[in-house]
């Protein structure tokens, strides 16, 4: 688990918009900011910002396609994070058997 | 807005809350479940979890029935986090131990670790990269 990599991931996700901006990437497949904004009450402009945050995370890779730029959705960045929850869920599943071993015994 | 990413885990004691109040409290106690505790003479604790990371604990203290801590990888502090468990006394002397650990670097707001977790699992599930 790369700590920094995870990080850009919760950081690029922890924002609303930007989630509903990967999910409709991923749902849609490659798509323009143009495309994008046009479904949505923000400018082209703002959802290149966003789509800037996603490829900074690696969750969004860029390839110019004539005079558009296509945005492709990736979730292997989404693997470290994912792991960070249910690692720190397992953690605790076994801290607090352990607890509760040593309060009821 | 940023929203943070936080897991919750509850579990039912069959101990009153002042036990359990010990078992956070007591470094010797706290050894037992979380992993060697040591408290230092800076307010600050280490603690050496199962996994065989050591981390610095800050910021601990109680607010109401609620104890917080904060705690980071002792070799690389931007891998920080912060722990809450919450207390409630229920009928017959148990007592609900209700933990939250949210990544530090969220700040406050509404949880959205299930919804990460269930968008992962629908792309994982499928292929990896839409081209």
């Amino acid at each position: 688990m790369n700590p920094a990599r995870v990080d850009r991931v919760f950081t690029a996700l922890a924002d609303r918009t930007r989630r509903d901006l990967y999910r409709a990437v991923v749902a849609v497949g490659p798509s323009t900011a143009t495309q994008l904004a046009a479904e949505r009450s923000i400018t082209r402009q703002a959802v290149a910002k966003h789509l800037a945050v996603l490829s900074e995370a690696g969750l969004v890779h860029s390839r110019r396609s004539g005079r558009e730029v296509l945005y492709t959705a990736d979730a292997d960045p989404l693997v470290d994070a994912t792991d960070w929850i249910d690692a720190t869920r397992v953690a605790w599943d076994r801290r607090l058997v352990r607890l509760r071993d040593l309060l009821e015994r | 807005m940023d929203e943070s990413v936080t897991t919750t885990m509850q579990v039912d004691l069959d101990a009153p809350a002042d036990l359990v109040v010990a078992a956070l409290d007591d470094p010797d106690l706290l050894t037992a479940w979380i992993g060697e505790w040591t408290d230092r003479e800076d307010s600050t604790s280490t603690v050496r979890t199962d996994d065989g990371i050591l981390r610095i604990v800050t910021d601990r203290g109680w607010a109401g029935e609620e104890l917080r801590w904060r705690w980071h990888h002792a070799d690389d502090d931007s891998v920080a986090s912060e722990v809450a468990i919450r207390l409630a006394p229920l009928e017959g002397g148990s007592t609900r131990l209700i933990v939250r650990e949210t990544r530090a670097s969220m700040g406050p707001g509404p949880n959205w670790s299930g919804d990460l977790l269930a968008l992962g699992a629908v792309l994982l599930a499928g292929s990896l990269v839409r081209t």
